[in-house]
Parts: structure tokens; sequence; C-alpha cells
């Protein structure tokens, strides 16, 4: 599947919910009928508040209303996409997803207030904004949007997610696909760590039905996240991860040895013997391996090894700038480290339904894998304890 | 800051909030109410936030009542600076019986041109735009919390530019730090608004604002080129927490006292 094919998947993409009236505000004899509907991954679920409303307006108490869901007793965060929510919380990944709707007891406490789909639209704005400003350190490409195309580009996704609306839209925005390959400063990542307590507890006896989620067992973060980031380790999803969140990797790591060595500023007559010299001397390792050398763009990448010193120590004399080989003036780059990183069992990290490789570089995440807001939305689900 | 010469860090932060606390409270801005600075338990995924924030709970406001039709703009949401608590007899002196009795308790200290009001602000650090962001919110004297429609028309901003819809620059949001929902002024344009303040303040005042705003700030310059002394980097960093303050501050209707800006 090509990067394309994939993003018109993403765009597609839906889960079939059963939306049943709470019993409590039923006003009629007959309970009503369950309402089915498809909602688009990438939407938000406050967009159904009209057809729901059409549909269960008949059995309601007169009086105001105010439309919100729940899961199992959880009030559903309206500013979170579906599919985010429906990956984050619904366990099994049963289908149809089973959701009750409300529209009287309005949780305040827990759910941000929202009148209409106007609430959803500004909060969808503060994101894209917030977005743009992680990646290019300026919201103004959004705010120069007329109030036309901002209505556009909000019925794109409002109306059931069109594609093409959405990148004519957005086409003057610095993040739109027509400007491939402009450089971000950090990728927007919305973090979502849930500590599973169906998942967690170790002892048997205790009911699986009796353990009802709030959303004090989530931890909910806007972030940035350094694209490129050798020194620490940010290239990837598992580095990310690693940063974050330590106790997420088995304690089975070992201390390893081994660093992968990017070199720039090669000069042209020199052979890969003569360098592999100088790089073991110069950073006192034990072997240089796997040299791939281009002398054409004057790069080289291999792996050291050393007997007696740590990655960690190799790693911090080069990014202490000691990176000027005696035979030329080279530049040595870290590549991001290379580490056996495994999940501790019951851990789960998700991405737009879908569990990645921890190897996934974060630059092809933002590309290929964001929301229409620029956000990669990352869920972590993991034993309780680990929150 | 610290690193790549982007805005402030999560320990600048810190240190920018106790030297405005500091300031504040030498100068008696809040009228003897204090800024006092948070520390709650970081969880796991958390690593990225302050390591607390800033809280000014209970400062008493004075607006004018909320129904638009006899608002008296020059009092509304101006905070006096001296005197007008002591005009309010303590609430026991005071009869009830005048006010509906549905909502007598709320309108204990409701006056038929001004009522009190109580802001609990704080001042939480933004890791996505490296600014500071002030989440508040509001309630009548008898505890009952402002809802939004409350805040639509009454805030001075809203007031003077009436086009202007209370979304633009506010918007309920989950508080990062205690989970719930609370008001916030959004932090979008303000590292460009400091950016403004800051180089004009350095002389490098340049006539085309619009320009300026449009076009990506240098922003490292105005702090980075202060790294050097003690004492410059701590007026620096006062004066930014200051100049920020005023802005948001004023959009709540919190001003900040003239003598505030000799401390820097």
């Amino acid at each position: 599947m090509t990067d394309k094919e994939l993003r018109n998947e993403l765009w597609t993409g839906a889960i079939p919910i059963r939306l049943t009236l709470v019993d409590n505000e039923i006003a009629t004899m007959s309970p009503p009928e369950q309402m089915y509907v498809m909602a688009p991954r990438m939407g938000y679920l406050q967009t159904l508040a009209t057809q729901a409303y059409e549909h269960f307006q008949e059995f309601l108490p007169p009086g105001d209303t105010r439309f919100w869901l729940d899961y199992e007793g959880l009030p559903l965060k309206w500013s979170i996409p579906t599919g985010v929510l429906y990956d984050l919380l619904a366990k099994k990944r049963d289908l149809p997803w089973e959701l009750t709707v409300h529209f009287r007891t309005f949780p305040d406490e827990v759910l941000l207030k929202c009148n209409d789909s106007q609430t959803v639209r500004a909060h969808f704005y503060n994101s894209l904004k917030e977005a743009m400003y992680i990646m290019y350190g300026s919201a103004g490409s959004v705010m120069q949007l007329s109030q036309q195309v901002q209505t556009q580009l909000w019925k794109s996704i409002e109306d059931g997610m069109d594609m093409e609306t959405y990148d004519t839209s957005t086409s003057t925005l610095p993040s739109s696909t027509t400007q491939p390959n402009k450089s971000i400063r950090a990728v927007p990542v919305r973090m979502y760590l849930m500590g599973d307590k169906r998942v967690a507890s170790d002892d048997p006896q205790v009911g699986f039905a009796s353990m009802s989620m709030t959303w004090d067992h989530i931890v909910c973060s806007s972030r940035p996240v350094p694209s490129v980031d050798a020194v620490n380790g940010c290239g990837s999803l598992g580095n990310l991860l690693q940063k974050v969140l330590p106790e997420l990797f088995a304690a089975e790591e070992k201390e390893t040895n081994e660093v992968n060595v990017s070199v720039s500023q090669v000069p042209s007559s020199m052979d890969a013997d003569t360098l592999a010299d100088a790089i073991r001397t110069h950073l006192s390792v034990t072997s240089v391996e796997g040299m791939v050398l281009d002398t054409a763009r004057g790069t080289a990448s291999m792996t050291v090894k050393s007997m007696h010193r740590s990655r960690d120590e190799i790693c911090q004399q080069i990014s202490e700038g000691a990176c000027e080989l005696e035979l030329a003036t080279c530049k040595l780059l870290l590549e991001s480290p290379v580490v056996e990183q495994t999940l501790v069992s019951q851990a789960e990290v998700w991405i737009q339904g879908m569990q990645l490789p921890l190897s996934t570089p974060l630059e092809w995440l933002c590309t290929n894998l964001r929301h229409p807001d620029c956000f990669v939305h990352l869920i972590v689900r993991m034993p309780c304890r680990l929150l | 800051m610290e690193t790549d010469g982007t805005l402030l860090g999560p320990s600048t932060f810190e240190e920018c909030c106790a030297l405005f606390a500091e300031a504040w409270e030498n100068t008696n801005a809040g009228d003897g109410s204090v800024w006092s600075w948070l520390t709650p338990s970081r969880r796991n995924g958390e690593e990225h936030l302050a390591a607390g924030f800033l809280v000014l709970e209970r400062f008493p406001i004075f607006s004018s009542q909320t129904d638009g039709a006899n608002r008296d703009e020059s009092l509304s949401w101006e905070r006096e600076q001296e005197g007008l608590l002591e005009e309010y007899p303590p609430l026991s002196s005071r009869t009830l019986q005048e006010d509906s009795a549905v909502d007598a308790l709320a309108a204990s200290a409701h006056d038929p041109q001004r009522s009190l009001k109580f802001l609990d602000l704080h001042i939480v650090y933004s890791p996505s735009y490296r600014v500071p962001v002030l989440y508040l919110r509001c309630y009548r004297s008898d505890g009952k919390e402002l809802s939004w429609d409350d805040f639509d028309g009454i805030l001075p901003s809203k007031q003077e530019k009436k086009s202007q819809t209370l979304e633009t620059f506010m918007s309920q949001e989950e508080h990062p730090h205690l989970r719930r929902p609370w008001f916030a002024i959004h932090p979008c344009q303000t590292a460009e608004l400091l950016c403004l303040m800051h180089q004009q303040a350095e002389g490098n005042f340049t006539n085309n604002a619009q320009e300026l705003l449009s076009t990506s700030c240098p922003q490292s310059s105005y702090i980075s080129s202060h790294k050097t002394a003690v004492g410059n980097r701590r007026s620096t960093l006062l004066r930014y927490m200051l100049g920020w303050f005023s802005v948001v501050g004023a959009a709540v209707g919190v001003k900040l006292p003239l003598e505030v800006f000799r401390q820097i």
C-alpha cells in the first residue's frame, strides 16, 4: 500500500456505532428503536447530535436538551476524535460500538461545555493552530484563512470527511500535501496514556464488570516532539515512548555498547580503511563495523563497538562537539540508537487503529498518520500500575 | 529558550512566576491577595508540564449587572484600587428580604449597579506554545460559578470590540494540571505579541507592526541577548511576565498598578 492509498483509507475509515437512549430519559411507554450510524474515525461524535435528536426527539420528556454520550458509564469527551475514543476505550474492540445517548444532566464537571457543532469547530481550529505553532513556530497561516475557507474546511470534516475539500481548503497552510518536505520544528503529538484497570489486576478474583473506567485513568497531553534529535533519541516512535515512559519497556534491555554513526563532509580521496582507523582512534572504540562509504556524497555510516565504554559515553563524546577528525574536517552524526525495544506485557500502542512497529520514524507518522487537526493522536494502553 | 532559542522552557517559566509573584506582593498589587506556587504531583506522561503553576484565589472584582440594558460602561469590570471592599458592609448586616427569595443567597452581595464576583486565576505553562497561559474561573459570592453564557458580554475586552466574539480569545479548556474544564485565554498569539512588545521596548522599533506579526519573529532575540548578567536576566524575565499579564489580565479585568513596573 502506498502512502497515498493509506491516507485514503484513513479518510474513509468509519466505525459502526449503535446508539441507545438512556433509560431514564424515555418518556414514552414503548422504548425508541436504537440508532445505527457509521461514524468517521477522524470526525467528532458531537456532529451526530442533530441526527440523534431527530431520531429520539419524540421519546424525550419536554425541556432543554444537551447531547452527550457515554460508553459503559464513562462520559465521552467530544473534543477527542471518534476513532481515538474507540481505540482508547472499546474493550475487545467490539463492533458495533455500543454507546448510550443522553440529552439531560450534562456532566459539566467532566466534559467541556458544548453548545453545538460550532463549539467543536472552535476546538478544531484551536487544535490546528496549536499544531501549526508546534510545526512551524507560528499559527498565522491558520488565522489568515478567510471565513469562507474556514467554513469550507470545517464542513469537510463535519459532513463526513471529504478529503478533496480538506486539501483544497488547507492548500495555503505550510502543512499542505502540495508542499512536501517543508521542514518542521517538531511533531505535534497528542498522547493518551491509559492505565487499564481491566488488564492491570493481578488478582483474578476481582471481577471484570466491577471496574468502571474514569478519565482519571487516562492522561491526555499535547506536546511538541523533536522529529530529529539523535542525541536524545527521539527519532522513532519507540524512542519517544522510551523518553516519556521508560517503565513501558521490558526490563531485559541489556547494556549496549554499540552506536550507529554517520559522517558527513568526507573528502572524496578518503578510503574506508583510513576512515575506520581514524574513527576508531578518535572515539577510542574497539571496532568499527558495517562501513558504508559514499564518496560521491561525502557521507559514510558505520556501527562502532566498544569493549569498555557504554553507548551513553560514546554518544556523549560525540554530542560534546568532539567531532573534528584529524584527517579532515568530518562531522560525526549519531543515528538514532538501535536499541532492542520490547513493551511490557499487556501494553499496547495504537495510532489510527493500528499497532505500529516501534521503529516507525516520527516524521513518517506526522506526514502520513496525522489527523485533520495535524496532530498525531497516539494511544498507549498499559497496566494501571504504570500510570 | 534554554536550548533552541525559542521562548520559555518549563524551568524559566518557574523563575518568571517567582519574580512576578514577588513584584505583585512588593507593590501590594492585589490589595493583600498574593500568588502562590502550587506543585501538584505529576503523573507519568506529564513530564513535559512545568513542575507547578501560579495561583491567585478569590480575587474580588466588581462588575456592573450582566444584562447589558443599564450597564455602566465606565465601571464595568473596572477594578477600583481602593476602598470598594469597605463600601460593602459585612453580609450579616445586610437585609436579605429585599432580594427575591429564589436568588437570595446569590444576591446577598448584589447591588443594582455593581456586583461582587471572585476570580481564581492560574498561570500555567504551555509546552506547545512555550508561553504562560492564563486559566480562570469566576464565581459569585455564593460560590456559584459563572458559565460561559454569563461570561459572554461582560468581559471588558468584549465590550471594547463588540464585533469580536468571546471565542476569538477565550475558550473552555481542560486544565493541564487539574484535568477539569476551566476557561483559558488563547495562547496562540502570545509569543508574537510579547515579541512585538519587547522589540519596541528595546528600541528596535518596527514601523510596520503588521509585517512583524505576520512574519515569524526572531523569538530568541530579547531573552537570550540578556543572558549575561544576573540582574539583567531578572529584569528581562520580570518585564516579560508583566508585559504578558498586562495584556491577558486586562482581558479579564485585572489591571496591574503602575508601581509594579518600577520593580523591573
